[in-house]
Parts: C-alpha cells; sequence; structure tokens
C-alpha cells in the first residue's frame, strides 16, 4: 500500500499534465523552431544542424530527468531510513541533472567543418546581447523570487527545528500539556507542561541538502543562461531570425523549468510544516479534578490560529504544486516547439494553412 | 551591423573602428548608445576579443566612446559630423544605387579617388 502512494501520485501527476497540454491551457505564443528556418543551401542546412541538436539535448534532458525521479524513487525504497530525505530532494536534484545536460551539451554555431570557406565575410549586430532580452519577462524574476522564499523558509525552518531520537533535525519542538499530576484517588490535580515534539519537519536535516541542491540549481541556471547569450551568433543573414528563435527557446525552456522545478521543491516542505504544524496545534489536556479511570482520556482541543496557520501553508502547498504543473506543462510546450509541434499554432495565428 | 572581409587588406581591428566611428560620425549609432561588450563583437564577428579591444580603446582614444567598468561602452555624444559631407555621402549612395552599382564598386571608386588624391575627383563621381 505504501509503495502505491508514489505511484497513484505519479500517475495522478501526468494526467494533470497532460489536461493541460491537451485542452490548450496555456497560452500558444510559441514560435516553432522549424518555422524560423529560413534561408537555403548551407544555411538552412546549419539551421536543420541546430534544431536536431536542440531536439537530442532536449530529449535527453527529459530522460535524464525521468531516470532521476526513478533513482530518487529506488533509493528511497532501498534507504527507507533515511525518511523520504531523496524525495523531497528530488525536484531540486533533477534540475541540477537538466540543467548538467544542457550544459555540456552545446549548441553548434559554426557550419561543419569544410562547408564554410575562410574568406567569407562575417556581418555582426550592434546590439548587446542580455540574459533578460530571451526569454519570458518573469525569466529572471520569478525563479529569483522563489529561490529566495525558498532560501528563508529553509533557514528559518533549520533554525526552529529539534533533533530526533537518532540525532538528526527533523523535528519540531513544542510547549504542551499533554501530561497531568494525579492524586493518591487518580484524581488530577494540575497539568504540567512539558516539552513534545513532532515531525518530520524540514529542519537541517532536509533543509541543508535541498538548500544546497538550490544554489547548485541556481548557478548552473544562470550559467546556461549566460552561455545562451554569449554564444556567438551564426553567420548567415537569414539566419538571423532563427538565431534569435533558438535563443528564445533556451532562455523559455531554462527560465520556465527552474521555475517549475522551484514551485515543485516548495511542495514537500510545505506540506511537512504543515503537518508538523497541524500535530502541534492538537491539546490533550485533562479538567483539573477529573478522575482518570482506566481507558479516560484528555479532552483533545485544536488552537484554531495554528489549525488556519497550518492549512494555510497546506493550501499554499497546493497553490505551488498548481503552478508548477502548470510551468511543467509549459517548459514542455517549449520543448515540443523544436520538434515541430509548435507549427500548428503559428500557422493558426498567421492565418495560413499548417 | 558591421561586417569584416578578410580578403580587406585592411586588418580587422581598423575594420571594426573605421565601421564604427563612421556609424557614430554618421548618427547611426545615437550618443549614449550602448556597444556590445568585447566577447560578444568579437565572438559574432569571430575574431579575437583583442582585436574589438583594440578598435575600441582607439575608438576611445578618439574620443568617440567611453567605457566604464559598470557601463560598457557608450557613444559619447556630440560627435555628429555638422558638415556637408554627410549629406554628400548620402547622395553619393543614392546616385550609386540609381545607376546600379553595387557597394563594393563604389568603395573600389572611393577608395582609388581618395589615393589619387586628386582634385576634382569626387565631382567626377
Amino acid at each position: 500500500m505504501g509503495n502505491l502512494i508514489p505511484i497513484i501520485a505519479i500517475v495522478g501527476f501526468a494526467v494533470v499534465l497532460i489536461v493541460v497540454l491537451r485542452r490548450d491551457l496555456l497560452p500558444q505564443r510559441r514560435k516553432s523552431l522549424t518555422n524560423s528556418m529560413l534561408g537555403a543551401g548551407n544555411d538552412r542546412q546549419q539551421a536543420e544542424r541546430i534544431v536536431q541538436t536542440l531536439r537530442r539535448r532536449n530529449l535527453a534532458a527529459v530522460i535524464v530527468a525521468v531516470l532521476g525521479g526513478v533513482a530518487a524513487l529506488v533509493l528511497h525504497q532501498a534507504f527507507i531510513k533515511s525518511g523520504g530525505l531523496t524525495l523531497v530532494a528530488a525536484p531540486a536534484a533533477i534540475w541540477v541533472l537538466v540543467v548538467l545536460v544542457l550544459i555540456c551539451w552545446p549548441i553548434p554555431y559554426e557550419p561543419k567543418a569544410g562547408s564554410v570557406s575562410t574568406g567569407t565575410r562575417v556581418s555582426a549586430g550592434l546590439i548587446p546581447r542580455t540574459t533578460s532580452m530571451f526569454g519570458p519577462a518573469w525569466g529572471l524574476v520569478l525563479p529569483l523570487v522563489l529561490f529566495t522564499v525558498s532560501i528563508l523558509g529553509i533557514v528559518v525552518a533549520g533554525i526552529l527545528s529539534s533533533t530526533d531520537d537518532r540525532g538528526l533535525y527533523r523535528q519540531i519542538s513544542f510547549q504542551s500539556a499533554n501530561e497531568a499530576v494525579v492524586d493518591e484517588n487518580m484524581v488530577v490535580t494540575q497539568n504540567i507542561m512539558g516539552v513534545s515534539s513532532t515531525g518530520p519537519f524540514p529542519g537541517w536535516y532536509y533543509g541543508l541538502p535541498v538548500a544546497i541542491l538550490l544554489v547548485l540549481g541556481l548557478l548552473l541556471t544562470m550559467l546556461a543562461l549566460n552561455k545562451n547569450t554569449r554564444r556567438p551568433s551564426l553567420r548567415g543573414e537569414s539566419l538571423v531570425e532563427f538565431d534569435a528563435a533558438v535563443r528564445t527557446h533556451n532562455g523559455y525552456v531554462l527560465s520556465s523549468g527552474f521555475s517549475a522545478f522551484l514551485c515543485l521543491q516548495a511542495v514537500p516542505l510545505l506540506w511537512m510544516v504543515a503537518t508538523a504544524v497541524y500535530n502541534m496545534s492538537q491539546r490533550a489536556t485533562y479538567i483539573v479534578g477529573q478522575k482518570v479511570d482506566e481507558g479516560a482520556s484528555a479532552e483533545v482541543s485544536y488552537d484554531p490560529w495554528q489549525v488556519a496557520f497550518s492549512w494555510s501553508l497546506g493550501g499554499l502547498g497546493v497553490l505551488m504544486l498548481i503552478v508548477g504543473i502548470v510551468l511543467l506543462g509549459y517548459l514542455i510546450s517549449w520543448v515540443l516547439s523544436a520538434y515541430g509541434a509548435g507549427a500548428k499554432s503559428h500557422n493558426a495565428q498567421l492565418g495560413s494553412p499548417a | 551591423m558591421i561586417t569584416i572581409d578578410p580578403a580587406n587588406l585592411i586588418g580587422p581591428s581598423e575594420q571594426i573602428r573605421a565601421q564604427l566611428a563612421a556609424m557614430i560620425r554618421s548618427g547611426e549609432l545615437a550618443a549614449d548608445a550602448k556597444l556590445p561588450p568585447v566577447r560578444q563583437l568579437a565572438g559574432d564577428l569571430r575574431v579575437a576579443a583583442g582585436t574589438v579591444a583594440k578598435a575600441y580603446k582607439e575608438l576611445e582614444g578618439a574620443g568617440l566612446v567611453r567605457t566604464g567598468r559598470a557601463n560598457g561602452t557608450r557613444v559619447n555624444p556630440g560627435q555628429l559630423l555638422k558638415t556637408e559631407l554627410l549629406a554628400d555621402v548620402r547622395l553619393l549612395a543614392q546616385r550609386a544605387r540609381a545607376d546600379g552599382l553595387g557597394l563594393e564598386e563604389l568603395q573600389k571608386m572611393v577608395e582609388t579617388a581618395w589615393n589619387s588624391s586628386l582634385p576634382g575627383v569626387p565631382k567626377a563621381l
């Protein structure tokens, strides 16, 4: 049964993603790379070579992401005592692997050796290229805000965390009145304030590896965006538009991908905090004067503020999950545009037959 | 857009400098316009970064551009050529087009005229 839950979660996740993609719930402003391939001869050949490279590296990135997810599940099963650390850190770790593939698989900017003579004239535009020119308007702002909030949350949770029986920082301690003093007649004379702890809580045990992966993910994404901007432009004058389309494609893939995985990374952390806060809200207090017979239990009450806070955190987790799925759908749409999937919508926009 | 012709006897650095200077003088590059970073332009033109850096340095020496650490290289204001020469050059280009001449042919003609330095040659054009 325990193994069934992640499978159901993954299937549900995939179904929602397919619905988002099939129902065109995402804005279709993508320009297909294949539609940007103008020109003929060597220019056309070079454009086709670049599109093929993009397809291969995107496919490799998707395969690596899937393998990363499977590896997280296998590792979780293999090291069950890790308390789900591999599953909690999976989104950030998967993104690090994906962006590594994108960095290590460069896009060629020169035609094949021998197809261009050394005496060919070379032109260059005079507009300085910046990272923000290629990709969505929120391309840098959204991931940076999500990253900052995530790191701050992890630090705060880490400071508040306490150790469990194995000495791992994955619990949170709190004051509770769950014990009582009884007299010789088993009558409660007073409640005792004690320290309880609940978990799993995203303390340093979960937070530190996640934070390291997030920082690594941010640095690698910035490097990839920088490389996308700095890559020399293509030689042919008929490839100017295509060159910009390739950079925009990369910018969208990187920005939406990093944002999506940041949102998905926040989900397990928020749900852990929400569950811990809900557990903290429970008060099992005895009434002074109550006789504690065999089987008698304390009256359980809930702190309404803590309950509201835990539900808010849970709701925020659901919201992050939805935004993450939508951004993931956005990312997949961009990836598919390299395979000609965007041609239909682009042609429809232009009013020409597909 | 600037172009480097490897067949040209003039070195790439001088070609870059001359074209940028002409753009600044003609107003094609406005005052305070930012030039691309050295590495970007060098990569796009397939030349060494030092080649572009040398061209930028010469433009800076001539007072056409300024380089700040954070601001990059920007065009200095007041560099627009305020002589009738600019209008003459535009007229020359228009006439060359009307006569069916290509840019390279016109450039060669100007180059020949420049080298011979004979008075009255521009009128003959």
